[in-house]
């Protein structure tokens, strides 16, 4: 008998032959939404394309709106808006305090001009370009 | 030295495998399915765990008696909990699946935080490989996937 209150079973006594057999695309449905609401919107785009059930999850609009849900409580990050030159196609993103990740996003429209964040709601962020 | 009450009552759970863990009952009650039992008075000895292994209820009860332990600092059960999900995926895997059936929330939470983590900035072809997932796309249909966002794979 293990005696758990008093004794805590050391780490990796498991057999080996039963710590392989385990499955992920068995893991439950809302297990998976649980885990994939927390990866970015960059990640999970790319993500679609693991496989069928994948894309039917994370493009359901219920998923979509778990995923906004936390990151919108997620109060820990911010939304650097930096354009050197007004040349330059790309922002750049601050979106985690803690491990300073970085990401820069290319702008998809032409303009000669500056660009300036007007706001940004959701995710998303309008752009003016003064015209 | 025990930190819990000497009064705490010893719940008996068993395994899928037979095994059978003697546990405080404020310790078992972190889990939401055995503290129902407890409440509604149906907690007979031992309680019959079918869908966890006993390695992993081992595991799982370890956690739950670390988070039960009121002198733990949120700071201690940080560093803690870093280093209880530092395992293999099988043994991720199967602490998920017991955290899912007997409704432990920090654990489960812990432990999708912790494969989400591992997903984070790989590509789909490792994560295929990672989770064991058959890819079953057409190469058309995955070509078209990339097509719609390729900003997002570049």
């Amino acid at each position: 008998m293990l005696c758990v209150g008093h004794k805590p079973e050391p780490r990796n006594q498991r057999d080996a032959n039963t710590m392989t057999d385990s499955s992920w695309k068995d893991l439950p449905e809302d297990v998976v939404i649980d885990i994939l609401s927390r990866l970015t919107v960059k990640t999970l785009i790319r993500l679609r394309c693991v496989c069928k059930s994948w894309y039917a999850t994370i493009t359901h609009p219920c998923f979509i709106s778990t995923h906004l849900n936390r990151a919108s409580s997620c109060r820990e990050g911010y939304l650097q808006f930096i354009q050197l030159e007004s040349s330059e196609r790309s922002i750049q993103l601050v979106c985690d305090l803690k491990s300073v990740n970085e990401e820069r996003l290319e702008i998809p429209i032409q303009s000669n001009f500056a660009l300036e964040s007007v706001g940004t709601m959701d995710g998303l962020i309008c752009l003016s370009d003064y015209m | 030295m025990s930190l819990s009450p000497s009064t705490s009552k010893m719940l008996s759970l068993k395994s899928s495998d037979g095994k059978v863990l003697e546990v405080e009952e404020h310790v078992a009650v972190l889990c939401e399915t055995i503290k129902s039992l407890v409440e509604d008075g149906c907690a007979d000895s031992p309680i019959p765990l079918a869908n966890v292994d006993g390695a992993t209820l081992g595991n799982v009860m370890e956690w739950c008696k670390k988070h039960a332990d009121q002198k733990a600092s949120a700071d201690d059960l940080e560093d803690w909990d870093a280093e209880f999900v530092e395992r293999d995926q099988g043994e991720l895997y199967h602490l998920i699946m017991a955290a899912n059936y007997l409704n432990i929330k920090g654990l489960l939470d812990l432990i999708c935080q912790k494969v989400a983590d591992m997903i984070k900035g790989k590509h789909p072809e490792k994560i295929r490989e990672i989770f064991n997932i058959e890819n079953d796309f057409t190469p058309e249909q995955q070509e078209q996937i990339r097509k719609d966002n390729s900003w997002a794979f570049e």
